[in-house]
């Protein structure tokens, strides 16, 4: 029978078989290197955008004029596309990592957690330079799933709003009205403190003399006085 | 330079291959009847298959001798290659999976399985090898796996991680849960 290294050494000369080059290996490192240094960059943005969604979400003022939840109001609004385009590029980062020299000796979970805290701190560098501004404006004038996503999420919050109040308002409408504004915040109060106003003229309030059965107090501020829950 | 070669390091003659493709010959010496015991092992091929299987595995490791890292050690590297490929064709012809066949003496691998196992000595140390494999052959193959490199082929923790590419923690959990599973399929076959 013939020798294996020699029937080898035949396969190789008939087949004119040659080692691919040092080169060939180290632009494929480079080009996975590459890869994932652009995944973390692209998360980086995402997360950056997040934040700036997140700080131009009011979340404050929206919870004030609403009686939903932190955590139902998160659920309702967040940016899933960011959220979405993070995870793939973190996956894809994790993915390309381990390939490269002998980093496959890191868990999957070590290489995604040590990825999200990298692009969580790139992200914040970002939107604190004001960059994130830029980026949304970007999305937003051209690419077209990104324009649904945010109107989807604005249509999910005034439906939201018109569900709990009963009224034909929108998200942009409480914010371009004063007026309507206080009188969702007046609403708000009124179910969730039990509130009944006696008025809502602050200067009638300084003069008005209240009296309030012995299960409530007065209370008098921006949006009104009259007697609440004790 | 195959003599030249002979009693240098396989890090060396690595080093000296895409110069040289005679000295694939000197690799080929050395590991031939290792990676072969390994794939009949823990594939159940044929000896035909295993033949063209050690002869891919060769040809992968002349054309792909200049990614050789240098930190590796070449036998990790070289049994990477094996592993890959013979995972593959395992995949490709599992429903013609034949008997694991372990030809060699089980009573070291027996041995050191209950060495560093502290599963309790209730099982004869002297397990024949019709037996062995049979078990063998009834395990999940990545288990089967790291029992074979680990209590018969005698790698490290460390070198297994470089050779089938997971965490070595990962390896410890795998080698512990191979150790149950052999365990359990040994009971079956003995109470049969």
């Amino acid at each position: 029978m013939e020798k294996l290294e020699n029937k080898i050494i035949k396969e190789i000369e008939l087949r004119n078989l040659k080692p691919r080059s040092k080169a060939f290996f180290k632009a494929r490192i480079f080009a996975i290197n590459f890869l994932s240094v652009l995944s973390i960059f692209i998360t980086s943005v995402a997360m950056a955008s997040l934040f700036y969604q997140v700080q131009q979400s009011n979340f404050k003022d929206v919870l004030e004029k609403t009686d939903f939840s932190v955590v139902y109001y998160v659920f309702i609004t967040l940016p899933y596309l960011w959220f979405l385009i993070g995870l793939i590029f973190i996956l894809l980062f994790a993915h390309n990592f381990r390939k490269v020299k002998r980093n496959y000796r890191y868990t999957f979970t070590s290489v995604v957690s040590g990825a999200l805290l990298l692009s969580l701190f790139i992200g914040s560098i970002i939107h604190m330079s004001g960059l994130s501004k830029v980026t949304e404006n970007l999305a937003e004038q051209n690419i077209e799933i990104y324009r649904q996503q945010k109107q989807i999420q604005t249509l999910k919050t005034d439906i939201f709003l018109n569900k709990l109040y009963e009224i034909g308002v929108t998200a942009e409408m409480v914010e371009n009205d004063p007026e309507l504004k206080k009188e969702i915040r007046r609403r708000y109060l009124e179910k969730v403190l039990g509130r009944e106003y006696e008025s809502d003229d602050l200067d009638e309030c300084k003069v008005i003399k209240l009296t309030c059965s012995k299960d409530q107090k007065i209370f008098s501020d921006n949006t009104g006085c009259g007697c609440g829950k004790k | 330079v195959i003599e030249e070669y002979r009693r240098k390091t396989d890090e060396e003659v690595a080093e000296k291959v895409a110069e040289h493709p005679e000295l694939i010959a000197i690799l080929v010496q050395r590991y031939e009847v290792k990676l072969e015991s390994y794939i009949r092992r823990i594939s159940g091929l044929s000896f035909e298959d295993r033949q063209d299987l050690l002869q891919e595995v060769f040809i992968s490791v002349y054309e792909n001798i200049n990614s050789f890292d240098p930190d590796l050690r070449f036998s990790s590297w070289v049994y990477r290659i094996c592993h890959n490929k013979t995972i593959n064709e395992w995949k490709k012809n599992k429903k013609k999976e034949g008997d694991i066949s372990i030809d060699e003496n089980t009573k070291p691998f027996v041995d050191s399985l209950y060495n560093e196992n502290n599963i309790e000595k209730d099982i004869e140390q002297n397990i024949s090898k019709e037996v062995l494999s049979k078990v063998l052959r009834n395990i999940k193959i990545e288990y089967r796996e790291v029992l074979i490199l680990k209590f018969f082929d005698g790698y490290s923790y460390d070198e297994i991680s470089d050779i089938i590419q997971k965490p070595k923690n990962t390896v410890g959990t795998m080698v512990s849960r191979a150790r149950q599973s052999f365990k359990a399929e040994f009971d079956k076959i003995n109470k049969k």
